[in-house]
């Protein structure tokens, strides 16, 4: 009889629990919510008499630009390219008016940015529709970050490049694309006289990439004046020194890059990451790379944490 | 400044009659641009493009040419007097001068107490704001979309200054979303450019307009002339005058009803010949009773009095008795009709009244007619060609949303005559339809602007005109070989005088040499913004070696003018008139001179964004030059 009884409870207990474990709801998987950019920009111009008379955006023959539709965050560098000087023409007004269009064709979101290369094509074309007949040339690169997917989009074009720096060390980076040493691919409208004789890559040839990101996440896009002088480990150091996603310490972080890339560019007797690929190439050299200097950082935070 | 802000909680609604309510003022500035006539910036870009005028300020204060501003294909007198030059017609109303529109959605309904337009270079162009009563719905039988003229006036010559404009509007009848701009540009000296609109309004109709707008933040408030006014008083004489001394007593045994009513309505909308030209409405008349001095007057005289007047009083006249009326109906009244002043009345039923006078139309504007809501349909259009093409010869119908294939081919049918076709902006048409262009054999202008023209309709309908002289190709994106089409014009029509090749991307020296070499009575020639002609080609010289007759020569945008090419014209070219080398770098203030010196005739030339070209070397030119009108636009 007590038997009966245990099997009973025992019986019952199992059903019960059976039907608890049937409507007891399974942890529900955590969706993961919007991020955003919190960016912080710096840099210095090559020549450090010249001032220049953009109002925004450019430090010497570098431009960028940092805008925001309804779906992306988007940032880009472009390098323009000094030899122009020579022939009578200001370097910088190729890639600062490419960054002002690329901003402008962002905003008017008529494009899908998940293909950021359509965003440089697109501006390309639209610097031959202005009035000014412009000349120049310049490299780009352009980071899109998809809100809801946490995803970046990247084209790049030219040796400009970008870090992806997750817990202290890069786990994606962007390809540099050379036609040789110190040439790098490059956007160009030459003048009528130099058709066909000038280096002019088109806007397709740009390296396409796309990477998933987290929160904490710190992106940095810059030209080849930053990466030429700062490793990629003195460049991690600056980054593990930014704990927060105030725009402020994003910003302090930047100029600090920008400050020490500065510094070294003109010190003869560092040896710089581009002294060491003269050396792999053969060439004696040794020293920083003088040069336009910009760094666009920008911090992955969830989106509800605007400030 | 205007922002995009409701302040919902402050709404306050009364309905007792009497009381002043408490309407806030909502502002709002345009979405999105739904149609416009014409556009300086290429189909695909967002630089001088008109969808540049909605969304938010971009440019202002800061005065200019800039790209991101709405700028329209042409301004001021220099397209209006040259060869490629559309038709005058006769009966066009004082105040109709519009050149341009554009239509601007908004994202709210609103009853609209002020708009501003936000102009950023060579104000003044803006000739009359309509609102679009879009909430009736449209009768598909009837048509019936209201239009309201909220402001109208003259164009103006401006300070070089960026402003708002914002001139005083009527009260507006209905709630919209839907504004319509229409420019007149003649009197600016360079292209106008827009930045945006702002419209100001209240969700429910307000009685005292005036408290409302001290909300507002005012900048220029421009006083309208009201000249409908002027236009309802002539229209009450005209109808005084059919009725003489003997008429009186027989005007006071009529029913008031029957006397014209849409003299009161004149001042909102424009008389409909829809709504005076039912014919079932026409009272009995006392046979014996004469028409005082009408009588005596010799038909002839009559219908030279009545030549004088545009259509809608014509149609009023009519039902002033019936000795009028055989004379407003006549066929010889109608022989060159323009219905482009009067499109917001145009619709089926129109075309239906008039098609029984209209047997001998030679001459019929259509443009800008028809709207895109059904207003018209093909079959009604087909039944007027139908009844009235058989003399056609001219039939304009740009910017005409009902014109599709099946137009095409009833015009086609009908109107064996027609010569001078203006389909532009016809975003309805592709090759399925220009194809029946081919059946036209007499056809000595055609206007192509902005359509879907493909290469093998094109070259098709070149084939079969020989006796082309003006022909519009500007702008027409889905042609992929324009050397191709400039090779089938030298072989086939050898007679022509005026080229548009505006935007067309893929000529290059091989099309302008064979047209060079073939069409030596070429006076026009537009080859603005074609990338591909290279003058180290010679192309350019080669040209002006041949067509001695050239007056006007557009090489806007070409980055390869030089010199060379400048001294050739200045050599070759002397009844040049207007001359346009926008954006190149290779030319010197030397040669730019020599054309000024060596062709007397010039009144316009355009240097502007050539670098070697200073402002003060222009002003001192327009000095020694003063026929000529020298253009350098600028950014600020």
């Amino acid at each position: 009889m007590q038997s009966l009884a245990l099997g009973w409870r025992l019986l019952s207990r199992a059903i019960v629990s059976g039907i608890h474990n049937e409507f007891q709801l399974k942890p529900r998987a955590k969706v993961k919510g919007p991020v955003q950019f919190v960016t912080g920009c710096s840099g210095f111009s090559k020549s450090v008499s010249k001032t220049p008379n953009f109002k925004n955006w450019s430090f010497g023959d570098d431009a960028y630009f940092v805008a925001k539709n309804t779906s992306y965050d988007v940032i880009g560098v472009a390098d323009g390219v000094g030899g122009w000087r020579n022939y009578g023409i200001d370097p910088a007004a190729f890639p600062r008016t490419l960054m002002n269009i690329c901003e402008r064709v962002v905003v008017e979101d008529r494009l899908n940015l998940s293909s950021p290369v359509k965003v440089i094509e697109a501006s390309y074309q639209e610097l031959l529709e202005q009035k000014t007949p412009l000349i120049g040339s310049s490299t780009a690169c352009i980071v899109a970050l998809n809100r809801e997917e946490r995803r970046v989009y990247s084209a790049n074009l030219g040796d400009s490049g970008f870090l992806i720096i997750r817990d202290g060390e890069v786990v994606h980076r962007s390809e540099e694309q050379q036609h040789y040493f110190n040439t790098p691919f490059q956007l160009a409208v030459a003048p009528p006289s130099q058709q066909g004789l000038v280096l002019s890559d088109s806007p397709s040839m740009a390296d396409s990439s796309s990477f998933p990101v987290e929160e904490g996440d710190v992106i940095m896009l810059g030209t080849d004046g930053l990466f030429d002088n700062l490793s990629e480990d003195m460049l991690l150091r600056h980054i593990s020194q930014l704990q927060d996603p105030q725009p402020e310490s994003v910003q302090q972080t930047a100029s600090c890059i920008a400050e020490e890339a500065h510094l070294l560019s003109f010190d003869e007797n560092y040896l710089s990451p581009f002294a060491l690929s003269a050396i792999d190439m053969g060439i004696d050299f040794i020293g920083g790379k003088p040069d336009d200097i910009t760094v666009v950082i920008a911090k992955i935070t969830s989106f509800s944490d605007s400030i | 400044m205007a922002d995009n802000a409701i302040a919902r909680d402050k709404i306050t609604e009364t309905n007792k009659p009497g009381t002043t309510s408490k309407a806030v003022l909502i502002s709002r500035f345009s979405k999105e641009v739904t149609d416009f006539s014409s556009q300086y910036g290429s189909e695909t870009s967002i630089s001088y493009t008109v969808s540049n005028l909605a969304g938010r300020s971009n440019i202002f204060p800061a005065y200019g040419d800039f790209t991101q501003a709405a700028v329209f294909r042409t301004y001021g007198p220099w397209w209006k007097n040259v060869t490629s030059s559309p038709r005058k017609f006769k009966r066009t109303p004082p105040n109709f001068i519009s050149d341009d529109y554009v239509e601007l959605s908004f994202d709210l309904d609103v009853y609209p107490c002020k708009i501003e337009v936000w102009e950023t270079y060579n104000p003044g162009s803006v000739v009359r704001i309509l609102a679009c009563d879009t909430a009736s719905g449209t009768d598909v039988d009837d048509g019936r979309v209201r239009w309201q003229v909220l402001w109208e006036g003259q164009p103006e010559k401006c300070p070089d200054k960026s402003r708002i404009f914002s001139p005083t509007l009527r009260e507006p009848l209905f709630k919209t979303s839907l504004i319509r701009l229409e420019l007149c540009s003649t009197l600016c000296h360079y292209y106008t450019e827009l930045d945006c609109v702002c419209m100001y309004g209240t969700l429910n109709p307000c009685s005292d307009m005036q408290a409302i707008l001290k909300q507002a933040p005012t900048f220029e408030v421009k006083d309208c002339s009201d000249a409908d006014e002027i236009v309802s008083q002539t229209l009450k004489y005209i109808n005084t005058l059919s009725v003489s001394s003997h008429q009186e007593s027989l005007d006071e045994n009529k029913d008031p009803g029957h006397l014209p009513r849409e003299t009161t309505d004149v001042k909102q909308e424009q008389v409909t010949p829809t709504e005076v030209t039912n014919d079932e409405t026409f009272f009995e008349e006392d046979p014996e009773m004469g028409n005082g001095y009408f009588d005596d007057l010799p038909d002839e005289v009559i219908q030279l009095i009545l030549s004088y007047l545009d259509v809608p009083a014509l149609c009023v006249a009519s039902r002033a008795c019936m000795l009028m009326k055989k004379h407003c109906y006549d066929t010889l009244q109608y022989t060159e009709l323009n219905l482009q002043p009067h499109w917001p009345q145009i619709n089926n039923h129109t075309l239906q009244c008039l098609k029984s006078r209209c047997h001998h139309l030679q001459q019929l504007n259509l443009s800008w007619c028809g709207g895109n809501r059904g207003i018209m349909q093909s079959m009604t259009f087909g039944n007027f060609m139908k009844e009235c093409g058989s003399e056609l010869n001219t039939l304009y119908l740009a910017n005409c949303k009902f014109v599709d294939s099946e137009v095409l081919r009833l015009l086609s049918e009908y109107c064996p005559k027609l010569a001078d076709l203006d389909l532009q902006s016809c975003m309805g048409l592709d090759g399925i339809g220009l194809i029946h262009l081919t059946k036209l054999k007499g056809l000595k202008r055609l206007n192509l602007y902005r359509t879907h023209v493909d290469i093998h309709s094109l070259i098709a309908i070149i084939r079969t005109s020989p006796n082309l002289e003006c022909l519009n190709l500007g702008s027409c994106s889905r042609i992929n070989n324009f050397d191709e089409v400039a090779i089938e014009l030298s072989k086939h029509c050898k007679k022509l005088k005026s080229l548009d090749f505006w935007r067309s991307r893929t000529i290059t020296d091989v099309g302008l040499r064979a047209l060079a070499y073939n069409c030596p009575d070429l006076e026009e020639l537009d080859l603005g913004w074609c990338p591909e002609l290279r003058s180290g080609s010679c192309c350019y010289l080669d040209l002006v070696d041949r067509c001695h007759k050239i007056k006007k020569l557009y090489l806007t945008a070409n980055r390869t003018v030089c010199d060379d090419d400048l001294n050739a014209i200045a050599s070759n070219c002397p009844d040049l008139e207007q001359l346009d080398i926008l954006g190149t770098r290779q030319v010197s203030e030397e040669s730019v001179l020599r054309i000024l010196q060596s062709c007397p005739r010039m009144i316009m030339f355009d240097v502007s964004f050539c670098f070697s070209i200073e402002h003060e070397v222009v002003n001192e030119w327009s000095r020694i030059f003063p026929n000529c009108s020298i253009k350098k636009s600028f950014q600020q």
